[in-house]
């Protein structure tokens, strides 16, 4: 009997860490963080399907992360960023909810509702955001996400959406991020 | 079981695996998947345009004997029938159809052009929904499909084994479907004319090799063959777009020689063409509806309109039927060239476009000129799904 709950217990585990592998978080890095990536999974199974959860700030590297708001853009924003990366999303809600800062304050409401997977709500802020042209790929790249992540859309008009975004930066690495993104929603990645 | 039963059942089996030719199978996996010849543009966009207009006359489909459905063709088949270990080793050569590409193709090519050269063009290409010939454009631009072809190989290998061993007996099977990157080759050719006369032509020709398709699920058979046809279609489809782009640079190029002292138009222009564009864009790939569905959202997150309890779908249709003046309330579903469908309650009404006197929106705004340049909707429902079906053509 104790062997049968033992097998039952690690069938259970093993469906738990399949679906937690395949529902991966959205990850924010900086552009080294990525290269480190990217080299990491190099010629493997997952060189492709990586670039569909990172979002690549570039903007990252002039924040100090271990104390956000003494930097020189040491902004609401610079703290969304800091606690999504520790996945601390309580913390996060309160700090824009007792936020004055209404530089981003769109753009942050965004991000929170983009990670706790309601993108409805995530899209409704992310619309009305006015990011600034530094983070305008930023603003346009959860659009495209959020939307794609929702909807059940035909590939061309994801396409045009990432097209948007592509649109925004003169990146390269952010142009690859999305140039590979496109390329997993042509064959289903 | 018997050990004769048992052996025929292995053999049989073993027949089956490598008897099975996937040929036909595969002729009709790659036959069924449409796809959609989309990709992302590369280059910046240039809102420095002069006001020089280029009319984009024709795009030709100059093809003989066009190939309409993908076609398989076997280049080699070995077959090594071992009594207890049999391989096989099949390669076939895969050639895209039109069938497989949703988009018409000189719709696309004209698109294609007209994005680029929207987006990338120090000049100003003609905007014109009923594709009739513009005649204030100051130059005509002439395009031609010479020559397409998409095709690459295709692998199916494997083997069976078996063996009878007094302990007892046993069998086993590997098999593996595969494809190599297809060599997609497209030649047009572009002719630029002034009052007739050509100041420019040029033949453009190019050769590339289909991406590789990304590991995931390779070894499904089916989805192989589906991403086969889509990475033939979308290096067809970014063979034009290249084409495209080294057409607006010729293009640009002799504007800068020839027009150096042309005025500029103001970047408000610019950006209002480059909408329509777009929408032009989402023309070809038949999105209209949705493109409507999503201004139609947005315009119902306004204020003004929250309270209104129409549904903004719903429009009222003026109609001049044999001249008498008819009214139909309904919701577009579909357009097709010349015809506009209706839909008003369970009834589906194709109406002529020339004989829709006005179309009046819910909020009682006159959007007829609108309705009427929309080219192509999609219609989700079947005509059978109507109980009545009404044409309105003279």
């Amino acid at each position: 009997m104790n062997k049968l709950k033992f097998v039952i217990l690690f069938i259970i585990l093993g469906i738990l860490a399949s679906c937690a592998v395949n529902k991966q978080k959205y990850t924010i890095l900086t552009p080294a963080e990525f290269e480190k990536e990217i080299t990491k999974y190099k010629n493997t199974d997952n060189q492709w399907s990586i670039y569909k959860r990172y979002i690549l700030v570039p903007e990252l590297e002039k924040i100090n992360m271990d104390s956000p708001s003494s930097g020189k853009d040491g902004s609401l924003l610079a703290e969304t960023f800091m606690l999504l990366r520790k996945n601390k999303l309580e913390e996060l809600k309160i700090l824009i909810d007792n936020s004055d800062d209404t530089n981003e304050l769109e753009l942050c409401w965004g991000l929170y509702y983009f990670y706790i997977e309601d993108y409805s709500q995530a899209l409704e802020y992310l619309n009305k955001s006015k990011s600034t042209s530094s983070y305008k790929y930023l603003n346009l790249l959860l659009i495209a996400d959020a939307t794609l992540e929702r909807d059940n859309i035909a590939y061309n008009k994801g396409f045009r959406l990432y097209q948007k975004v592509l649109d925004a930066t003169d990146n390269e690495a952010e142009k690859d991020v999305i140039r590979i993104r496109a390329k997993l929603l042509r064959y289903g990645g | 079981m018997k050990p004769l039963v048992r052996y025929s059942v292995f053999l049989v089996f073993a027949i089956f695996l490598i008897g099975c030719s996937p040929a036909v199978e595969l002729t009709k996996d790659l036959q069924n998947t449409k796809c959609r010849m989309t990709y992302l543009h590369d280059k910046p966009v240039n809102k420095q345009k002069k006001d020089i207009s280029v009319f984009i006359d024709s795009v030709n489909y100059n093809i003989e004997n066009p190939i309409e459905n993908t076609l398989v063709e076997k280049k080699r088949g070995i077959v090594i029938p071992f009594i207890f270990i049999n391989y096989w080793n099949y390669k076939y050569e895969c050639t895209l159809g039109n069938r497989n590409i949703e988009e018409e193709i000189p719709d696309f090519m004209r698109t294609s052009l007209m994005t680029e050269a929207m987006r990338t063009g120090t000049f100003l290409v003609s905007m014109n929904p009923s594709e009739e010939p513009d005649t204030e454009a100051e130059y005509n631009l002439n395009i031609s499909l010479n020559a397409y072809k998409a095709s690459g190989p295709y692998y199916y290998a494997g083997f069976f084994y078996w063996y009878v061993s007094p302990a007892g007996y046993g069998f086993g099977y590997y098999h593996k479907h595969k494809v190599k990157p297809a060599a997609v080759t497209t030649i047009v050719s572009m002719k630029l004319q002034r009052d007739g006369e050509t100041l420019l032509e040029k033949e453009y020709s190019l050769n590339r090799a289909s991406e590789i398709i990304p590991q995931f699920d390779r070894n499904l058979k089916i989805l192989l063959a589906n991403n086969y046809i889509r990475s033939m279609t979308e290096a067809f489809a970014i063979n034009i777009k290249d084409i495209s782009e080294a057409i607006v640079e010729d293009l640009n190029d002799y504007f800068n020689e020839n027009e150096v002292e042309r005025d500029y138009v103001p970047e408000s222009l610019v950006d209002s063409l480059l909408i329509q564009v777009e929408l032009m864009e989402a023309k070809t790939h038949y999105e209209v509806l949705l493109e409507k569905k999503e201004e139609i959202d947005n315009f119902l997150k306004d204020d003004e309109s929250q309270n209104q309890d129409k549904d903004p779908l719903v429009m009222f249709f003026v109609i001049c039927n044999k001249n008498v003046l008819e009214y139909i309330e309904g919701k577009i579903v579909g357009v097709e060239d010349s015809v506009i469908e209706i839909e008003s309650d369970t009834t589906l009404y194709l109406v002529n476009k020339s004989l829709i006197f006005s179309v009046i929106d819910y909020r009682d705004k006159d959007i007829t000129e609108k309705i009427k340049s929309f080219k192509k909707y999609v219609s989700y429902k079947k005509k059978d799904e109507y109980s009545e079906v009404i044409l309105i053509n003279e």
